[in-house]
């Protein structure tokens, strides 16, 4: 596996951070269930003005056009729903991306504005 | 030439070099040593390890482009020296590759090295991602002869993410149905703009400092 980030801290507050965390975590699994244990995995840390994104990419065979929709209406996209869930539940969204041949790739973005929120209302709670 | 402080290692990447058929005019296992020898032995390419008794990696790096433009430094670090590689990319080094990659993979890094192709990890694409995203966040000095921060175009900027992403030169170029060339380009101009964005910075710094000492005296 290999990480590449900007080089310097990316803050988030608390809450988004463990959601975030947690669903690398389950991209991770995934690329282990699927991919195969020869597998690469590169994860992408970007600290954009708005927003930050990080991707999950493997080398893996890939998801053939079509499948994705067929597995989402078959109800087995048990892992690839747990991301969607736990970004939308922090303000940002999860996208499955995957090229013949290029691997698939999980792109999560986390707007600041949404982390900015999330990091009020955890402090209301305390 | 080859600058590390382990012998051990120095001596194998040396010989594995020479094994290829490639020139190895020098070694070095210091700072010092590291600067004095590639004067006398003019190489190539300069493969240099960033954590060197004596003298910096980072500062032997600017020493010798300084002293010969046409030298290619080949950062061979080990992970975790961020600040380290990317100081050393923007004081001229044209390559970065992990001490954990293969003979083969340093074999063409080199070779790549010499021929003027920047020679990326996904790690050093996403350094310089966040360089540039720094240099773009910081407060605009404002006056008319200040250099502006470099820029990445939208094209380069998803060249270099697809590298950080680990995807080869190849794919990229498949991806975005452009030739290999043009990938290699891309990736070539964010790194020389850092470096120009480098070289502009210090020459105004020098500026700065002898008006100062002028208007001291």
């Amino acid at each position: 596996m290999t990480l590449s980030e900007p080089g310097a801290p990316v803050l988030l507050a608390p809450p988004v951070a463990r959601e975030l965390a947690a669903a690398v975590s389950a991209a991770l699994d995934n690329v282990r269930r699927h991919a195969g244990a020869e597998a690469h995995a590169w994860i992408l840390v970007e600290d954009e003005p708005g927003e930050v994104i990080v991707t999950v990419r493997d080398d893996g065979p890939g998801i053939p056009e079509g499948r994705l929709a067929e597995a989402e209406g078959e109800g087995r996209l048990g892992v690839a729903l747990s991301i969607r869930g736990r970004l939308r539940d922090i303000g940002g969204t999860a996208e499955l991306i995957s090229v013949p041949g290029q691997g698939t790739e999980v792109e999560l973005r986390v707007p600041r504005e949404a982390a900015r929120d999330a990091r009020g209302k955890a402090g209301k709670a305390r | 030439m080859v600058v590390d402080d382990h012998p051990m290692w120095r001596d194998a990447v040396a010989r594995d070099l020479a094994e290829a058929g490639l020139d190895v005019v020098a070694t070095a296992g210091d700072g010092e040593q590291a600067v004095r020898r590639a004067q006398a032995a003019v190489p190539d390419v300069l493969v240099l390890d960033l954590n060197l008794p004596l003298k910096p990696g980072v500062q032997v790096c600017k020493e010798v482009v300084a002293a010969n433009p046409a030298l290619r430094v080949l950062v061979l670090s080990a992970s975790g020296e961020h600040a380290d590689v990317l100081e050393a990319v923007k004081s001229g080094a044209t390559g970065y590759l992990l001490k954990s990659a293969s003979t083969e993979e340093l074999i063409d890094a080199v070779r790549r090295t010499a021929e003027g192709d920047a020679v990326f990890t996904p790690g050093l694409a996403g350094l310089v991602l966040g360089e540039y995203r720094r240099l773009a966040g910081e407060p605009a000095a404002g006056t008319p002869d200040d250099p502006k921060a470099p820029q990445l175009t939208d094209r380069e900027t998803e060249v270099l993410r697809l590298v950080a992403k680990g995807l080869s030169y190849k794919q990229i170029a498949e991806r975005l149905v452009i030739s290999h060339r043009t990938v290699q380009n891309h990736v070539q101009n964010t790194l020389g703009k850092l470096q120009l964005h480098n070289r502009v910075e210090l020459v105004r710094y020098a500026i700065e400092r002898g008006i100062d000492r002028a208007d001291d005296a």
